[in-house]
């Protein structure tokens, strides 16, 4: 009864509609668009290549990617390093029940919207009314008390800073979830052969929470690339350019700029990066139609 | 590990106080920034300036009040109505399309999976602008519609995903059993499927709802009115308006924060769930 | 070029409307009578026709500007009620991107604020906006103050309206320079000696919120004018060279920054509001501030005890080269979309506003200053600090814009976000190179 072929794609067609027009077609244009000079409001003039061009002689172009790059180094280091670590502590046995609230806990700032969260940490951070700067004077650090958001070499640190405190509990919980599929006689064995706490994270842990690494890794790579949210929010790619980002380059170039184009371009680069990093993932996970992966751990 | 009647070395007990308060430090840390801006809610502004850690002179609800009245409960509404329709539509067109994937055998079903399944790598920034055309295009830019729509393509692929490997496992005998008596493959969908999907169903609206909720580029660029905008711009443009009231906008954070984590903490076993199926993030 | 020709005329023509003052305010309202008819209700065209509506879109958002804009709809929607208008309010920053948006909409609001210079032009080329000189009756045009009108020209004609003009000023807390025994400064010196005189007694000199990127570029370009060559400025601004090699360009960013280095600007200046710096300046918080004074009444005479403040010329650096009798002056706009299916019911409604009625009250509740000449000089209805910043206008020979909205976008771009970069990492010399090779870029690209 399942060899149907029509009534198969009679279930698939909203699904294959929605997707085609909304990211294949739309992709498609995107890239159609960037070899145009134009704005919302005129016509559109053949320019070839020349936004992409004019796209690698941009610095701005590159602060922004290497930016992105930034956000990827410090991402990775703390929501997978750093979470992994918080994960594996939290399931020792002897932490267990304060383990269950803290991870509760810390998962709360993924849920709130990096709107909400950038706001919050542009208050918090504000030299006239936020507390991070009273805190730090009245503990006598009132020489790092600076304009954190207003100067051009911390406002990028700071934005990369308020998305890992609102992710690192989101992936220490899927590393939680991974460790607790650990049987315990693995633990026990290790325990036997004489491994202490540290070695068997090394040596029973971590290879066994392998593909959950992976995809968290993965993930955050692309999420790196995709930020625009906090970024905006907070800083809006500045002061001046020093904390833009490929999303917020797009943003103002095309809505603010009237650089439709060259917005185009800068949106194919960011397609480009994260296209490769999905296939990647997709690849290493094996993910395919017959229902054999790996990606769940 | 039998750490009852085992004698721990100082060491040990040195590295986990350590531990302990490790951690006391980082849920300081995670909650302290919220209970600052829950707490701030209820200040005035010169409270604010000049005394940020103290508890507000008097508890009172005029920001909150202030906030709700100055425009954020028509946010609000539409941010519910748009993520309920959102999350309901995209669980749908889902499942759908997770059902003949799982179970139809044709000769496209793999080209169709990385199909759907692909876009999923789209950064939502890539196609920003076509779509600002391809709206406007289709007569969809600013309305209900156009973004519900675009939110529900852009949910489908992980959807879809976390359905089908929940469909994949579920036992094909029952089915098989109904279809002799004559069942339509619709029947079986809707009468036995979907009833034995309701966990996995419930994880994939919470993630689409979450998503949907917090979103703020696409309301920034695919609405045009301030009637169709949705909590997070609303939150935003209230920052850019002459003589912010700082106590509103603080007030206005905590009220749209509340219905996610309230939907979170009555659903953590749903949320956590779908997280691990598939654990992409967004 | 022309533009400056155009304002110094308009200007002078200010200047006469001033100085005369009583008797030149009445003698004008003869010709404003057209428009007083079409206000009375129901004679004019769209009134009879069939039910119109239309999409008015501007950017003031604050409670006490609101309720003018409001009234102003509702009385006109009251006298002609075939006619019905959805207001939209986006206040200023987010303005910029809205309207780009809204453009390229399948809605376009009918009628919309917009800034001039670069803005109009830009529209204009690209048929985004309708040209006004068919739709307008000469006695409409007549009104206006012929010099501050052609604000509103591309290639001489005309694609919008000016609403009012814009100078900017130093504010100052009266209270504050008494009790430090302050007097107005004249020359850039006597102002730094000031700002050093208050920031040792524990006050902070001055507010300014930069995180938009707009407010310090205004010092920047008052302090342009009077640091380059009045004819360079010119050139290089308008991209007829697009030089910017003038020593004069770095001198100017380095006076701004020696103020920041100095201590004189409030905390967190980079990333702080404007809006926020005018609250600090009117609470009280801050000595100074530097505002346009189509600002004063909203932000300052509202909030503030009536004669605690007062205003005086940004000083002048001595010795400088540039033209020390120029300043920077810009006019905001009213344009009809191209795309509007209204375009007269539109320009009945701006009619209506720019009747004498409507802008007397404009320059009563908003402190605008009028760009309708049987308006323009009546102080009956202003406030002491306005007719001061008036009496300096006057005093001035020619205007040129602000860069951010005079020069070509993309250019002044790259020039204001250096501006905000200026304070912590680049030097000013490096944003001048960026800035010239942005122009480059440009120029090649015309």
């Amino acid at each position: 009864m399942y060899k149907n072929t029509r009534g198969a794609y009679l279930y698939l067609i909203p699904a294959i509609l929605l997707v085609s027009v909304f990211i294949y077609i739309a992709v498609g244009l995107n890239f159609y668009y960037s070899l145009f000079r134009w704005n919302t409001y005129s016509e559109k003039v053949w320019v070839g290549l020349a936004n992409y061009t004019r796209l690698f002689q941009d610095g701005n172009f590159w602060t922004g990617l290497k930016n992105n790059l930034l956000f990827a180094v410090i991402s990775v280091t703390f929501q997978v390093g750093i979470a992994l670590a918080l994960a594996a502590v939290l399931e020792q046995k002897w932490l267990r029940r304060f383990g269950g609230f803290c991870r509760t806990v810390l998962f709360v700032p993924s849920l709130l919207s990096m709107t909400v969260v950038g706001l919050m940490w542009q208050l918090m951070l504000n030299p006239n009314m936020g507390f991070v700067n009273k805190a730090l004077k009245a503990v006598g650090l009132g020489a790092i008390a600076i304009d954190w958001l207003g100067n051009a070499s911390t406002a990028i640190f700071c934005v990369i800073a308020s998305s890992q405190w609102q992710f690192v509990g989101y992936t220490m919980m899927l590393f939680i979830v991974a460790i607790q599929k650990i049987p315990d006689d693995f633990y026990e064995a290790a325990e036997i052969d004489g491994a202490n706490a540290i070695q068997s994270f090394f040596y029973v842990t971590v290879p066994n929470v392998r593909e959950m690494t992976l995809l968290n890794l993965t993930t955050t790579l692309i999420g790196a690339f995709k930020v625009f949210d906090e970024v905006y929010v907070m800083t809006n790619g500045g002061p001046g350019r020093a904390s833009e980002v490929l999303g917020t380059l797009l943003f103002r170039s095309g809505f603010r700029e009237d650089a439709m184009g060259y917005a185009s371009a800068v949106g194919a680069v960011i397609f480009v990066i994260t296209f490769a990093l999905s296939i990647a993932q997709i690849r290493m996970f094996k993910i395919d139609s017959t229902g054999q992966k790996g990606g769940e751990g | 590990m039998k750490s009852h009647g085992i004698r721990l070395s100082p060491t040990t007990v040195l590295l986990r106080v350590l531990a302990v308060i490790l951690f006391c430090i980082m849920l300081a840390g995670a909650l302290y920034p919220m209970y600052w801006v829950a707490m701030s809610g209820f200040k005035t502004t010169t409270e604010l300036l000049i005394s940020p850690f103290k508890l507000p002179s008097a508890f009172s609800l005029k920001n909150y009040i202030g906030v709700w009245k100055v425009g954020i409960s028509k946010f609000f509404l539409n941010s519910v109505f748009i993520t309920v329709s959102s999350a309901a539509l995209t669980a749908v067109v889902s499942a759908f399309a997770a059902f003949p994937l799982s179970r139809y055998r044709f000769k496209m079903r793999g080209f169709w999976f990385m199909f759907l399944l692909c876009g999923l790598m789209l950064a939502p920034q890539v196609s920003l602008i076509s779509n600002y055309k391809i709206l406007q295009a289709l007569h969809l830019y600013d309305s209900y519609l156009g973004l519900i729509l675009v939110y529900t393509a852009f949910r489908v692929p992980y959807t879809m995903f976390l359905m089908w490997s929940y469909f994949m496992t579920t036992p094909k005998d029952i089915e098989e059993a109904a279809c002799i008596d004559g069942c339509s493959s619709f029947m079986i969908f809707w009468k036995m499927l979907i009833p034995m999907s309701k966990p996995i169903m419930a994880t994939g609206i919470l993630l689409t709802a979450r998503y949907v909720w917090n979103d703020f580029l696409f309301s920034l660029i695919y609405t045009e009115s301030a009637a169709l905008k949705t909590i997070p711009y609303g939150l935003n443009s209230l920052k850019g308006e002459s003589g912010t009231d700082w106590g509103q906008l603080l007030a206005g954070m905590t009220i749209s924060s509340i219905p996610i984590i309230v939907l979170f903490i009555c659903t953590q076993k749903y949320f956590v769930r779908g997280l691990t199926v598939g654990a992409v993030k967004g | 070029m022309k533009r400056t020709i155009s304002m110094i005329l308009a200007i002078l023509m200010i200047a006469a409307a001033f100085a005369g003052c009583g008797s030149e305010a009445a003698a004008p309202s003869g010709s404003g009578a057209p428009t007083e008819s079409s206000s009375a209700g129901g004679s004019a065209p769209a009134a009879e026709g069939d039910a119109v509506t239309f999409k008015f879109m501007h950017q003031w958002a604050e409670e006490n500007r609101l309720p003018y804009w409001e009234n102003l709809v509702n009385s006109y929607m009251e006298a002609n009620p075939n006619v019905t208008i959805e207001t939209e309010v986006v206040p200023n920053e987010p303005y910029k991107e809205k309207i780009r948006v809204m453009l390229g909409g399948n809605d376009v609001p009918d009628l919309f604020f917009t800034w001039d210079g670069e803005w109009v032009s830009r529209f204009a080329k690209n048929k985004a906006i309708t040209e006004l000189d068919s739709l307008m009756s000469d006695e409409f045009k007549a009104s206006f103050n012929q010099g501050i009108l052609t604000t509103g020209q591309v290639d001489g004609v005309q694609y919008s309206l000016p609403i009012r003009t814009c100078v900017n000023f130093v504010l100052y807390n009266k209270q504050i320079f008494a009790d430090n025994n302050i007097t107005i400064p004249t020359t850039w010196d006597e102002f730094m000696a000031v700002c050093e005189t208050l920031k040792n007694a524990g006050v902070t000199p001055i507010a300014l919120g930069n995180a938009e990127g707009w407010a310090a570029a205004h010092y920047v370009s008052a302090l342009n004018v009077q640091m380059v060559p009045w004819q360079t400025l010119n050139d290089d601004y308008y991209l007829v060279t697009g030089d910017f090699t003038d020593p004069g360009y770095v001198d100017a960013m380095n006076l701004l920054k020696a103020m920041n280095d100095k201590g004189y600007f409030m905390d967190g200046m980079t990333s702080t509001s404007q809006n926020i710096a005018r609250e600090m300046f009117n609470a009280g918080q801050t000595a100074m501030i530097y505002d346009q004074c189509a600002s004063f009444k909203t932000y300052y005479l509202d909030k503030m005890e009536a004669d605690s403040w007062d205003v005086f010329a940004l000083p002048v650096v001595e010795g400088a080269k540039g033209d020390l009798d120029m300043m920077v002056a810009w006019v905001d706009q009213f344009a009809v979309s191209s795309t509007s299916q209204h375009p007269d019911a539109v320009i009945d409604f701006l009619e209506y506003f720019y009747n004498e009625e409507n802008q007397l009250q404009m320059q009563k509740e908003l402190g605008f200053v009028s760009t309708i000449s049987s308006v323009t000089g009546n102080t009956e209805n202003s406030f002491p600090q306005l007719v001061a910043a008036m009496e300096i206008i006057n005093k001035c020979k020619g205007f040129i814009s602000v860069i951010d909205l005079e020069m070509d976008g993309s250019v002044a771009s790259v020039y204001q976000s250096g501006i905000q970069e200026l304070f912590t990492t680049k030097t000013a010399e490096q944003i001048m190179e960026e800035v010239r090779a942005e122009a480059a870029r440009v120029k090649a690209e015309q």
